[in-house]
């Protein structure tokens, strides 16, 4: 077998040429890059850069992908150490440098094992191949006769080889012009003594503290730098003045008109010098939540919506049976670790900036801040760290700008830590969303009509990823990211599904899931009270109504009805149970059912049981895939339960983790998962689905308690 | 001034000595296993043991621990060479509890108190004690299962609840 990586077999292999960005930049007539994270297209030599031989006969895997705690790195450590047919100890793993690989997109979308399996297989089965011709030329023989223990190569006659004495120090590094054949692996699969299941790499430094994260970074005079936030949303800062700070409290400050930060030896020198900064704030038009709920506000006929996501040659007709309205408010990513970065500038030899952080697109950092400081961008290097919680969160660039532009000033490197309230008011939020659907099903229990409109904030084409005159240029194109999920999984033979989207006073952006977990929340919501007003078991509604092309959603269904024995939507005086399921990305199967005990008198609900069934084809690493959809389903959960942002007095509601509440060890219920893995199925991602069905699940179960369908989140009793 | 911190004695400056212990512990002593999550005790992630009781470091002083031992993460297996994992740590490698890893030295310290408190807390006791520890990732399913394997390991004849 030969392999050639050619640039079309990768990019249809992976599907890197179509993106929702693509076609914005389409559309507005300019390029957005780099104002816009990276989705380049693979090129032909990107997966040669990603894999070599240390001189110490370790394999070093420069990842492409950022490890943001959904387990990428182990999961595909596993994968080369089988095709290497090495022990896992001998590969090791760093995060994307952008000064060691090619240009790689966002970290985003759960695509990292949809995308990526393929070409990191091939890329060690071409290092396989190219050691074994190696060994072969040393021994003075052909790569045939070569056999490889899992440490060293064997000739025929019985010489040795270790890897290391391979390498004869230097690293071994592939050369796409010197493309190999051979690429039988270095020892036959499977590869026994390896296990099934990873947990995340680099554990036991984890649950020992060493350092991983980008605030653990620590450089020869490296000092503390912040920024001065204003009280209100939308502030301008037109003066600042430092004439407060005694002299010897900071070591440089930094006003440009814009903005105003300091640098201090400590951290805690830092924050109480930030208190003395005087500063003047310019506020145009405060933002406040009643012209948020104005601007969400459905208004009728839905033909008024300007992007439309299905729509059958037949309107929805005749009186609906059910018409319900769900609004679903702004929420954090509440990542534990708030933002933070390291930069450091050089006149010396080797890069002008570097910088460390925790990022979803290395790359895009680099872009962004090469481009604001006028430098090349191999002049800017940016060292991805361990991400504390991701969640579409790090996406963009902010902390990493401000410390480049502190560590300038000062003329020393300067880690920026941004506080938790930074993290609430500076950070982008998932959108708030209005929903209306209308729907209509036969007296046989078939679904004949269905009507859904919304409106929502932006997800991709964001205040927060762009400055106003490009989100004019985009205000005509649908935003792919509020739009995801929208699409009713079920037949309906007269359908339309319709939405606008909406110019938010507060920095929004991509949340877990994106438009798909609020959209499919609506449509769940709604399926499940059309179900209940037709007398018909939801379960078996739901059932009667999928096409045949949603097969693999049914079997999670039947699948997830057996294990938790499902007998009915049911409610006693103190619990319920809610049963709800979607698709995510056209490509993930997810269905849930929610157990619930409801205290009528305190007005509160605890979640005793969520059972899943998950379907994402093959499964390459069990445990990392059931520690992703634990995590769903709580986010689920804290969806429907607790999490809520709004706007008071101008600014974001939550300064604190106490102001925005996410679930505690103490709202998690029992949780069973059966992986659904269909024969011949190509993997696909898991770091998102569960959630398009958690949260209805459980709002489900309450409705069945209440007799009311759910009409805003978080749901109050 | 002197603090204690992993058995082992640190002189700190006076200036810093009512500062919060987080940041000196991670900026002056360089133990950086103690994470930053909010600065105000709300979220767990800079737990540490003061005198074996879980402490929030962001609202603790160098001051205030003047005399008292103080473990962080690092100190938690102990301080000899090629010391084993407590126990709890053990735990969380073998249920893979961590998913981004970073509130979890703050989880484990947390457990380990609870543990050395309450050798075999049922569900109940979990969930209230850990209540203040915050993980966005949702890995608390395997932190309870984890606490009670490291309750079993530590005192194996304690009564467990079965629950």
């Amino acid at each position: 077998m030969t392999h050639s990586l050619s640039r079309r077999t990768f990019l249809a292999r992976s599907g890197w040429t179509a993106t929702g960005l693509t076609i914005a930049a389409t559309v507005s007539g300019c390029s957005l890059v780099p104002a816009l994270p990276s989705r380049n297209e693979l090129a032909e030599t990107d997966a040669f850069t990603w894999l070599q031989l240390k001189p110490d006969g370790v394999f070093l895997f420069c990842s492409p992908r950022q490890e943001i705690g959904q387990g990428i790195s182990s999961t595909l450590k596993l994968v080369i150490a089988r095709e290497l047919g090495v022990e896992l100890k001998q590969v090791e793993v760093i995060a994307p440098d952008t000064s060691i690989i090619a240009q790689a997109k966002s970290t985003v979308g759960s695509e990292s094992i949809k995308d990526f399996l393929e070409p990191v297989t091939e890329i060690s089965q071409i290092m396989s191949g190219t050691l074994r011709a190696r060994a072969a030329l040393h021994f003075g023989t052909q790569p045939a006769d070569v056999a490889f223990t899992g440490k060293e190569f064997v000739s025929g006659n019985g010489s040795r080889l270790s890897l290391s004495e391979l390498a004869a120090g230097a690293p071994i590094l592939l050369d796409p012009s010197e493309a190999p054949t051979a690429t039988k692996p270095l020892q036959p699969k499977p590869t026994n003594h390896l296990p099934s299941s990873l947990p995340t790499d680099r554990i036991a430094d984890i649950v020992t503290g060493a350092p991983l994260f980008a605030g653990d970074i620590q450089l020869p005079g490296l000092v503390h730098g912040a920024f001065i936030r204003p009280s209100q949303l939308g502030a301008a800062l037109s003066k600042a003045s430092f004439d407060a700070i005694p002299q010897d409290q900071i070591l440089a400050h930094y006003f440009d008109g814009e903005r105003a930060g300091l640098v201090a030896l400590t951290q805690t020198t830092l924050v109480e010098a930030l208190d003395l900064v005087e500063a003047t704030w310019e506020i145009k038009e405060p933002a406040s939540q009643d012209a948020i709920n104005t601007s969400l506000a459905l208004v009728e006929p839905l033909g008024e919506l300007e992007h439309i996501v299905l729509e059958t040659a037949g309107k929805p007709s005749g009186q609906a049976d059910i018409d319900l309205s769900i609004s679903i408010p702004f929420a954090a990513h509440a990542a534990i670790e708030p933002r933070a970065a390291v930069a450091r500038w050089s006149e010396s030899s080797g890069p002008t900036l570097e910088i460390w952080t925790g990022t979803q697109d290395a790359f895009y950092v680099r872009s962004h801040i090469a481009k604001y400081f006028g430098l090349s961008e191999e002049e800017v290097v940016v060292y991805s760290q361990r991400v504390g919680g991701g969640f579409g969160g790090r996406t963009l660039c902010t902390v990493e700008l401000e410390a480049a532009l502190l560590a300038k000033e000062a003329g020393r490197p300067v880690k920026v830590q941004w506080s938790r309230p930074d993290e609430f008011q500076e950070g982008f939020h998932r959108p708030p969303s209005r929903h209306r659907i209308r729907a209509r099903a036969n007296k046989d229990g078939a679904l004949t009509d269905w009507s859904h409109g919304f409106k929502s904030g932006h997800v991709i084409f964001t205040s927060a990823a762009m400055p106003p005159w490009m989100q004019a240029l985009t205000s005509f194109a649908s935003d792919p990211g509020t739009a995801r999920g929208a699409k009713v999984p079920y037949v309906a033979k007269r359908a339309e599904v319709a939405f606008s989207d909406v110019r938010m006073p507060v920095k929004t952006g991509p949340w877990r899931g994106l438009g798909a977990a609020p959209n499919n929340f609506a449509i769940e919501t709604a399926i499940d009270q059309l179900a209940s007003n037709k007398g018909l078991d939801p379960l078996t509604f739901r059932l009667a109504n999928l096409p045949a092309e949603h097969e693999r959603l049914s079997t999670c269904l039947e699948k997830v009805a057996k294990n938790a024995e499902w007998q009915g939507r049911s409610a006693t005086d103190r619990s319920a149970r809610g049963i709800a399921c979607g698709i995510y990305k056209g490509v993930t199967y997810v269905a849930v059912i929610a157990d619930v005990d409801i205290d009528r008198e305190t007005g509160t609900f605890q979640v005793t049981r969520l059972t899943c069934t998950h379907d994402c084809g093959r499964v390459i690493n069990p445990d990392q895939v059931r520690a992703q959809i634990e995590g769903n389903l709580i986010w689920g959960l804290g969806m429907v339960k607790s999490e809520e942002l709004s706007v008071e007095q101008g600014r974001l509601s939550a300064d604190y983790l106490g102001d925005y509440q996410i679930p505690t060890i103490a709202d998690t219920p029992a949780i069973s998962i059966e992986l659904i893995e269909p024969e011949n199925a190509a993997p696909v991602g898991a770091g998102e689905a569960a959630i398009v069905a958690s949260g209805a699940a459980i709002a489900n179960a309450v409705a069945a308690f209440t007799g009311q369908p759910t009409t805003e989140l978080p749901i109050r009793l | 001034m002197d603090i204690t911190v992993n058995g082992r004695s640190w002189q700190v400056d006076d200036t810093v000595a009512d500062s919060p212990l987080l940041w000196v512990l991670r900026d002056e002593l360089g133990l950086v296993g103690t994470k930053f999550g909010c600065g105000v005790g709300t979220c767990g992630a800079c737990t540490i043991h003061v005198d074996g009781k879980a402490v929030r470091s962001c609202q603790t002083t160098p001051a205030d621990v003047a005399g008292q031992d103080v473990t962080t993460i690092e100190g938690l297996a102990g301080t000899a060479p090629n010391a084993n994992l407590h126990p709890v740590q053990q735990a969380w490698i073998d249920h893979s509890v961590p998913q981004c890893g970073y509130c979890q030295a703050g989880q484990i310290m947390s457990a380990a108190a609870l543990l050395a408190e309450n050798p075999a807390p049922s569900d109940r006791d979990i969930d209230r004690d850990m209540s203040g520890n915050l993980c966005r990732c949702g890995t608390y399913a395997r932190i309870r299962s984890a606490i009670k394997q490291a309750a079993r390991n530590i005192s194996p004849s304690a009564n467990q609840d079965a629950s």
